[in-house]
């Protein structure tokens, strides 16, 4: 019933999408698709198109947000990339998903989807020597539909609008620290997934009020078919069984990780103005409490805080696994 | 030319005919079947890029769904072919066209040429294999198999069930002991032309044309009533996971590949492009070689298989949250928990790290916050002291903690003072 909702959702929303670059003929059937909303990113663009191109991604997917740096025609430009542009209200479009909502549901039945934002880089087993399609082929070999891959909030040691981030720069090489393991785990009866919450933002930001700290939990790759539809960001999906990501029977399943960059220079502007728009997720107590927290404390970097060096080091800390894969 | 080498090839075209070239420049005739259910245009293509190799030929094509009969059809059909048209093949390789050769085609000419009457094909009773997957062993022999295991799977349990409760039993074929092993053999041509021109064959073929999995289970039957000698293990390095799927390898196997001095591997992801090009382009040749061992190989993927099964004892996240009474270890390693002594025994903390070198807190559940050993306010992990991030998840802080720590030794002081929930 709720799956049928938020699809009837996706297409009523689909009104609010105008193309400014359409070039989905060029996809074909094995292509692997990427998802992505994106709103004054530009400055990221550049780094992570390359990124995800080198990974194996064939087509990328955006909605811009009403930008007003000239991102949406930056993307527009480019040749493997296929941009519709909104001014509506990302609150209203449930922060964004009835649009990937409705674009998964149009372009990407049958092909496995990435669904990630511009901030977030996806990391799995072997990415390092093995190309995206090797997991998808292993996937589909193994008869697994969605793959997770936890949030790991990355940071700089020392205050984050330290190290000014340059266009086209690997945002690993300023906010390269992260906290390796205090990360508490809830199993969300609801919808079956996993629910995470844990890092330098509940750390620092959240400590006083632990329950609203953002969850960590995402499954990010899916064989999408047009009956799936995402619920709350990629935390979750329907139907319920594809939250299944999880192994309850001692095993570990295979699992990557998103490395996530928000923390760089760029934060700081992004939060105030983020705040002002008021258009994010909880009434934007989020980015209310970055606001505090960035005048109060800017540096995210303990003694205890770990610096990242490869897939290995995370799979080796139990942040993420290999699973059967070998 | 003592060896011919049978391809079954259902996809990477590309693949199976530069495998098919590498086996023929190097002096091996080869038989490919294709899978009936590839259409036309492609089988055409297929056949026209191979057209100028004489000794490449093509025989009938069957269906082949995995577990069925039609990959023993193909086998039989694609072997006689050989059998007729090379009179000088003296050993039958059985491969797919997802197998890359890891040694020269030289070596394994001169292997064959040395063991001109041994068979190589696994094959054990159902009592000496640990390995069948789904439960069914000596049952394969004798049930019926109506259902797909892949596509019908409740039908396929719902009726294995029925028949154990009725205890239906198909009748053996007389002078058959069941035997099974790995699909891909080596069999000598007097083996081969043994099974293939038995008069009994047309009623061994309809017994195992309902056996379920019958190309893991019919060479490796009647081969135990003609060989004269059976070397129970295959030629072909092939590993399996815990579903019994095949492992694939990628490039970044190489080195592993070329150290198990193994003759064939199976099965080879179609683009791991330095894999194909190092071993068909570039065969290793003149080091010392010895007879193929794979057991390098067989650790990595027995551990994959542990940890998926398994897991890591004491860890929790994305992709593992066991159930409680499955954790393997409920956390990764024994911790104490000393009720009064620190009220009892004045400096006892210090006392007790000193005399044991384990880690000792103090009352990390106490009210105001985690009192970690040393006064420190975060601790390995990035674990903070704070008491509301504890006490919303007590049990994830503690395993946690001695994730975090695991290899050395946690103790921590309790009281009635401390935040209940969690003992």
């Amino acid at each position: 019933m709720q799956r049928k909702r938020w699809r009837i959702r996706a297409v009523r929303k689909r009104r609010e999408l105008r193309p400014l670059a359409n070039r989905t003929d060029q996809i074909r059937p094995s292509d692997i698709l990427l998802f992505s909303t994106q709103r004054n990113e530009g400055i990221r663009l550049p780094y992570f198109l390359r990124y995800y191109r080198e990974m194996g991604v064939s087509h990328f997917f955006f909605v811009d947000n009403d930008s007003t740096d000239g991102s949406a025609d930056y993307l527009a430009d480019q040749p493997d990339v296929s941009v519709w542009t909104t001014r509506a209200s990302y609150k209203r479009a449930r922060f964004g998903m009835d649009w990937l909502n409705w674009l998964l549901l149009k372009h990407a039945h049958g092909h496995w989807a990435l669904t990630v934002d511009p901030d977030e880089f996806f990391l799995y087993p072997f990415c390092d020597t093995r190309p995206l399609r090797a997991l998808t082929d292993w996937l589909d070999a193994s008869s697994i539909k969605s793959f997770s891959a936890m949030l790991l909030d990355m940071y700089p040691k020392g205050r984050i609008d330290l190290h000014p981030y340059q266009s086209g720069q690997d945002p690993m090489e300023i906010a390269n620290w992260f906290d390796a393991g205090n990360y508490a785990i809830q199993k969300n009866p609801r919808f079956g997934n996993l629910w995470i919450q844990g890092g330098p933002r509940a750390r620092m930001f959240f400590a006083d009020k632990p329950a609203l700290a953002p969850a960590l939990n995402k499954i990010p790759l899916v064989k999408w078919d047009r009956r799936y539809a995402y619920v709350s960001s990629t935390h979750n999906l329907l139907p319920r069984g594809l939250n299944q990501v999880y192994d309850e029977w001692g095993g570990e399943k295979a699992s990557g990780i998103l490395l996530h960059t928000k923390f760089l220079s760029t934060f700081g502007a992004k939060a105030e103005e983020e705040l002002t728009r008021g258009e994010h997720y909880g009434a934007s107590r989020e980015y209310i409490a970055y606001a505090e927290g960035v005048r109060d404390n800017p540096d995210l970097w303990c003694k205890w805080s770990e610096r990242y060096i490869n897939w290995r080091q995370l799979e080796i800390l139990g942040l993420m696994s290999k699973g059967n894969w070998a | 030319m003592s060896v011919g080498v049978v391809m079954l090839v259902h996809t990477a075209f590309d693949r199976a005919e530069q495998v098919a070239r590498h086996w023929a420049s190097g002096g091996c005739p080869v038989v490919i079947h294709v899978d009936a259910k590839v259409g036309k245009p492609a089988f055409d293509n297929f056949r026209k890029a191979l057209a100028d190799l004489p000794d490449v030929r093509f025989c009938k094509r069957h269906r082949c769904e995995w577990g069925t009969w039609g990959l023993v059809a193909a086998s039989q059909d694609a072997a006689q072919l050989m059998l007729d048209s090379w009179p000088e093949v003296r050993h039958v390789y059985l491969s797919s066209g997802s197998c890359l050769p890891l040694r020269p085609v030289t070596e394994l000419q001169a292997y064959l040429a040395q063991r001109p009457r041994t068979d190589f094909i696994e094959s054990a009773t159902t009592a000496d294999v640990p390995w069948t997957v789904g439960g069914l062993d000596h049952e394969r022999f004798t049930l019926q198999f109506p259902f797909s295991w892949r596509n019908q799977r409740y039908l396929f349990d719902r009726f294995v069930d029925l028949q154990r409760t009725v205890g239906y039993a198909r009748r053996i074929p007389e002078g058959l002991v069941p035997h099974m092993g790995s699909q891909w053999w080596c069999l000598t041509r007097q083996t081969l032309t043994a099974i293939l021109q038995d008069p009994q064959r047309p009623r061994y073929d309809r017994y195992f044309r309902r056996v379920w999995i019958p190309d893991e289970s019919y060479f490796q039957t009647l081969a135990r009533m003609y060989s004269t000698q059976i070397e129970s293990r295959s030629l072909t390095l092939s590993k399996f996971d815990f579903q019994g799927k095949p492992h694939i390898f990628y490039d970044d196997h190489l080195q592993l590949l070329r150290r198990s001095d193994c003759f064939v591997a199976r099965k080879i992801w179609p683009h791991a492009d330095r894999l194909y090009q190092s071993f068909l382009a570039h065969p290793n040749t003149g080091q010392q070689r010895q007879d193929p061992n794979p057991g390098k190989i067989d650790r990595i993927f027995a551990k994959a298989v542990d940890r998926r099964t398994r897991g890591r004892p004491g860890l929790y996240m994305q992709s593992r949250f066991p159930t409680p009474g499955w954790e393997n270890g409920v956390t990764a390693g024994k911790y104490s928990v000393f009720q009064g002594f620190a009220e009892l025994f004045k400096d006892f903390e210090r006392w007790l790290g000193k005399a044991t070198g384990a880690q000792v807190h103090g009352h990390l559940f106490a009210p105001q916050r985690a009192e970690f050993a040393g006064g420190e306010t975060v601790i390995a992990g990035a674990l903070p002291d704070n008491a509301q991030l504890r006490d919303a998840n007590p049990k994830a802080f503690l395993t946690n903690l001695l994730w975090n720590t695991r290899g050395e030794r946690q103790c921590f002081q309790y009281g009635p003072a401390d935040t209940p929930k969690v003992l």
